[in-house]
């Protein structure tokens, strides 16, 4: 069997649902953990093919593969899609608990679903920027499901940044395209389009991944939207553009050093904000912030061929996915509890919940890079790819980034564990929110000891 | 059952225990105390037969394929089991120590959670058979402790926690770079066979080194790093048993052990100089430990300078390497845990049934706890190195080493440090037996007519001060802990050199 065919099911999957969904809303939440569960099975498989037979490529409905629907998977593409599986199965368990069944978070998240996926299987640029502004624009809409003021105005700025982003990539994609007359990034990768192309395509997606200092938008966007769109906006939407700006880097290998200028930055602006703000789901968010800096870095040492590297980030991609799901996932439950996330107040609805600390524990531990966990493995990879390109200020960065991770998410921990009762009220909890956080905590950390398949895997793409 | 699954069983054992323990419920204390004592028992049990197996000439070894051409080693071999039954042994009693310690406490399945998966991470750094294992381990103990430094959850308790943290996770940063930057040179280190060294020490191998040793320098307390080691005293008696005796400052000073033996070899450190500087730091440690012991009040603080200056002796001794100093290093491994736990017992024995914190109340606790004072007096005497106790024969033998391998100036600093370590012990022994008791010092929580305090607060320092004084005067026998240093001290010199 062609690996293609299950990535093909990853990726429409979701778009029949939302259909189904739309059509049939009292259904909702059972067509939606259907459809999840389904997803899930297409990504194993996706996985399982890629492992046994390697990558593969084809090209729909007979356009010639310069200009056609072309669409591909390789072991980072499979891993990507892997991590959107299991996030996006996670939230949707998360959201049958959450949002009731007519409720416009379900087609529009399985919209954004089959728009991430199918970034993550797309051979050619141009499909890549349908599927991008598809996704950009159902995020948009997410965040402001809450209604709130606040998270109105975030979600329209985050609309702006997006259609912004977009074009600044379409026109990359132009340019491209008018110098090579091809639209595969496989055979833009061999033809070297004019520098121009890579600028704009890949400032564009750096906007998008809210790549230190294009990152204003992200902050209030994640920590304004609704509890399980978070994790989604978190764990996977940047994931897309980041995804994506892998496969333009390759393409435009001289923007490497720029991407590790700017992720260094990221590292050390996000962690110190995450330091300082005042909520819970504004520490998480700044940790994306700066946890898509070492994302950056890493594709950079990748691009520039450090072995390993590709294996490093695409397993911190995977695993920052899965953790900040997580983390995520237990936030949203925490303001179910306490109906706000100002920290450290909100904390004391975390005593007497030890699914959700656990949880929290379990994340952090991935997100500072500590064993065991996915993360490690990760920082592991990336820390001796670039001692072995003989980069020292990025391995200082990669090693001592990690503690500055711990540092502010000591913050979310360390008043987790004061025994002192709360003086609020906590509201119940149904459980299914507080297992869908800790299912994906667990799977980071057994990410951290179950390593050996992913490692052919990658091996698979380079 | 293949012998290669006993040292994953080793870890396992208190892993799983910890994991049930944390689903125990809060008042289910029977259940609790079964699969604490249940898994102790079983463990060492454990250790028994891999003893038994290891002097019959057995290995046990097994390897899990992590990462490309890294395997995660867990193995058997004399110094492991060192490390292995001493941290099984003082597991036991410290848990027996710390049910009716922690009575009628709260979170108390939080607390023994924990302390079974501290112990699990004990075990790993043991078996760990290659740099990157013991890492792994090295970070999880780190982990599991914070939740027990903090358990009282008062204010100083926390800020102790945060202190703690930050040593320790950045000592795991930089031994993590450390054992990276080795790697990058020398490709996976096994610790049986040792690094692939260049001929000549090139920068990265010196740097890596310098790494390495400052990461594991901070769960050693090694001077300047031993600053969370005075402040985590704030703990629970159980938990300073852990944090002194059975794990945490063990760790660091094994993996010295290991770093100096295992993977560079002590020529290849000696060439470079690197020898020298364990030397100069074990040395600023012994004595500055000592010099700061000598003006606390506060008795367990005063405990923890203590181990600051002991525990150094333990990389001093492979700081002069030679064969002699080398077994006095080995060997008070386990001679410091046991003295070392059976002063925090009897500090503990104070604090829960006097409310006795402070050295300037202990007037006359002699004549209320006769016992207590009794064993802390073995401690005491042989911390500063009073034959028969234990601790004598690791000064002896660190001394001899020291002057076989022409390093007599050593010697003048071990004796210093005994008289610096009689100076802060001896105060405290002539309060307490020689001094009346004054009226109003103490709040005696025990009851007339009984033991001194509850039996499990009693049984397990009379235990370790009664092995501590066996390990000295049996020191000859062929099960001394003596002994087994020295046949560890002779496997190590066959893996180099």
């Amino acid at each position: 069997m062609n690996p293609l065919l299950p990535a093909l099911v990853a990726a429409l999957l979701p778009l029949v649902g939302s259909i189904l969904v739309w059509l049939v809303p009292s259904w909702s939440r059972a067509l939606a953990v259907v459809t999840a569960a389904g997803v899930l099975v297409a990504a194993l498989g996706v996985v399982n093919r890629v492992a046994l037979d390697g990558a593969a490529m084809m090209t729909l409905g007979g356009w010639p593969e310069t200009l056609g629907i072309g669409i591909a998977v390789d072991g980072v593409g499979a891993l990507f899609l892997l991590a959107s599986a299991v996030v996006g199965l996670a939230a949707t368990a998360y959201g049958a608990g959450y949002f009731p069944a007519r409720h416009p978070f379900w087609t529009l998240w399985l919209l954004l679903w089959a728009a991430l996926n199918a970034v993550f299987i797309t051979a050619d640029a141009f499909n890549a920027y349908v599927a991008l502004e598809l996704a950009g624009l159902t995020a948009a809409v997410l965040v402001t499901l809450g209604g709130e003021r606040d998270a109105m105005a975030a979600g329209l700025r985050y609309l702006l940044v997006s259609l912004v982003g977009a074009t600044l990539y379409l026109a990359g994609v132009a340019v491209a395209y008018t110098a090579t007359g091809t639209l595969s990034l496989n055979a833009l990768m061999a033809d070297s389009p004019p520098m121009m192309a890579g600028v704009l395509a890949l400032g564009g997606l750096a906007l998008k991944a809210a790549l230190f200092p294009l990152h204003g938008w992200l902050p209030p966007a994640h920590a304004r939207a609704p509890g399980p769109v978070s994790a989604i906006l978190s764990a996977l939407v940047v994931k897309a553009a980041l995804y994506l700006a892998w496969r333009w880097l390759e393409v435009a290998p001289v923007a490497a050093e720029a991407f590790i200028l700017l992720g260094i930055g990221a590292v050390i602006w996000g962690s110190l904000q995450a330091l300082r703000v005042g909520r819970l789901k504004a520490i998480i968010a700044w940790s994306t912030v700066a946890q898509m800096g070492y994302l950056a870095v890493g594709l950079a040492l990748a691009v520039e061929g450090a072995a390993g590297a590709a294996m490093g980030v695409a397993w911190l991609a995977l695993t920052h996915a899965l953790a900040k799901g997580a983390a995520f996932l237990g936030a949203a439950s925490v303001v179910r509890a306490a109906g706000h996330d100002r920290w450290p107040l909100a904390a004391a609805h975390l005593r007497n919940r030890p699914v959700l600390v656990l949880a929290f524990g379990l994340a952090a531990a991935s997100l500072a890079g500590l064993p065991p966990s996915g993360g490690f493995v990760a920082k592991w990879y990336l820390l001796d790819a670039a001692m072995g390109a003989e980069r020292w200020l990025l391995a200082a960065v990669i090693a001592g980034g990690g503690l500055l991770s711990a540092a502010y998410l000591y913050r979310i921990l360390h008043p987790a564990l004061d025994p002192r009762p709360g003086a609020e009220a906590s509201h119940p909890v149904p459980p299914v929110l507080e297992w869908s956080a800790l299912g994906l905590a667990l799977l980071v950390t057994a990410f951290g000891v179950v390593v050996p398949w992913a490692r052919d895997l990658v091996g698979v793409a380079a | 059952m293949s012998p290669a699954l006993l040292p994953p069983i080793a870890v396992a054992i208190p892993l799983i225990a910890g994991l049930l323990i944390f689903h125990v419920p809060e008042e289910r204390h029977g259940l609790r105390t079964a699969l604490n004592l249940g898994a102790a028992l079983a463990k060492l049990a454990l250790v028994v037969v891999l003893l038994f197996g290891v002097v019959g000439g057995a290995t046990y070894e097994a390897a899990l394929n992590w990462l490309p051409g890294r395997d995660l080693i867990l193995r058997v071999d004399a110094l492991a089991l060192l490390f292995l039954a001493l941290s099984s042994l003082l597991w036991l009693l410290t848990t027996v120590y710390a049910i009716a310690y922690l009575e009628g406490g709260s979170h108390r399945s939080r607390f023994f959670g924990f302390f079974s998966l501290c112990v699990a991470a004990t075990a790993g750094i043991a078996l760990a058979g290659n740099l990157l294992t013991f890492l792994l381990f090295y970070e999880l103990l780190t982990l599991a402790t914070w939740p027990l430094v903090i358990h009282r959850g008062t204010a100083e308790a926390r800020r102790a926690g945060a202190v703690y943290l930050r040593y320790t996770l950045s000592g795991g940063v930089v031994l993590l770079a450390g054992i990276v930057l080795l790697e990058s040179v020398t490709g996976p280190v096994d610790f049986a066979i040792g690094a692939a060294l260049p001929a000549q020490a090139g920068p990265a191998v010196v740097i890596a080194f310098a790494l390495m040793l400052a990461g594991l320098g901070v769960k050693a307390a090694l001077v300047p790093l031993h600053g969370w080691l005075p402040r985590a005293m704030v703990a629970p008696a159980p938990v300073s048993a852990l944090l002194h005796a059975v794990a945490v400052v063990k760790a660091g000073a094994f993996g010295i052990i290991r770093l100096v033996h295992d993977v560079y070899g002590p020529a290849y450190l000696a060439a470079f100089g690197g020898l020298n500087v364990l030397m100069g730091l074990s040395v600023a440690t012994i004595l500055w430990g000592s010099w700061r012991a000598l003006s606390q009040d506060d008795l367990k603080r005063r405990l923890a300078y203590s181990t600051v200056c002991q525990v150094s002796y333990i990389a001093l001794g492979m700081a002069v390497a030679g064969p002699v100093a080398v077994v006095g290093g080995l060997v008070h491994l386990v001679h410091q845990g046991l003295m070392k736990i059976t002063l925090f017992f009897a500090a503990g024995n104070l604090a829960e049934t006097l409310e006795v914190h402070r050295i300037s109340r202990m007037d006359g606790v002699g004549q209320r706890m006769p016992l207590t004072m009794g064993v802390f007096t073995v401690g005491a005497l042989g911390m500063i190195g009073v034959p028969p106790v234990a601790g004598f024969v690791s000064k002896w033998y660190l001394g001899a080493g020291a002057i076989a391998v022409e390093h007599p100036e050593i010697l003048g600093i071990l004796v210093l440090s005994s008289l610096l370590n009689a100076a802060y012990f001896l105060p405290i022994l002539h309060r307490a037996w020689f001094r009346p008791p004054r009226a109003g010092e103490w709040r005696d929580h025990g009851r007339p007519g009984r033991l001194e305090t509850h039996w499990m607060l009693l049984l397990p320092p009379l235990i370790t001060a009664g092995t501590a004084l066996a390990a000295g005067l049996f020191a000859g026998s062929e099960v001394s802990p003596l002994s087994w240093a020295q046949r560890v001290a002779e496997a190590l010199g066959h893996g180099h050199d």
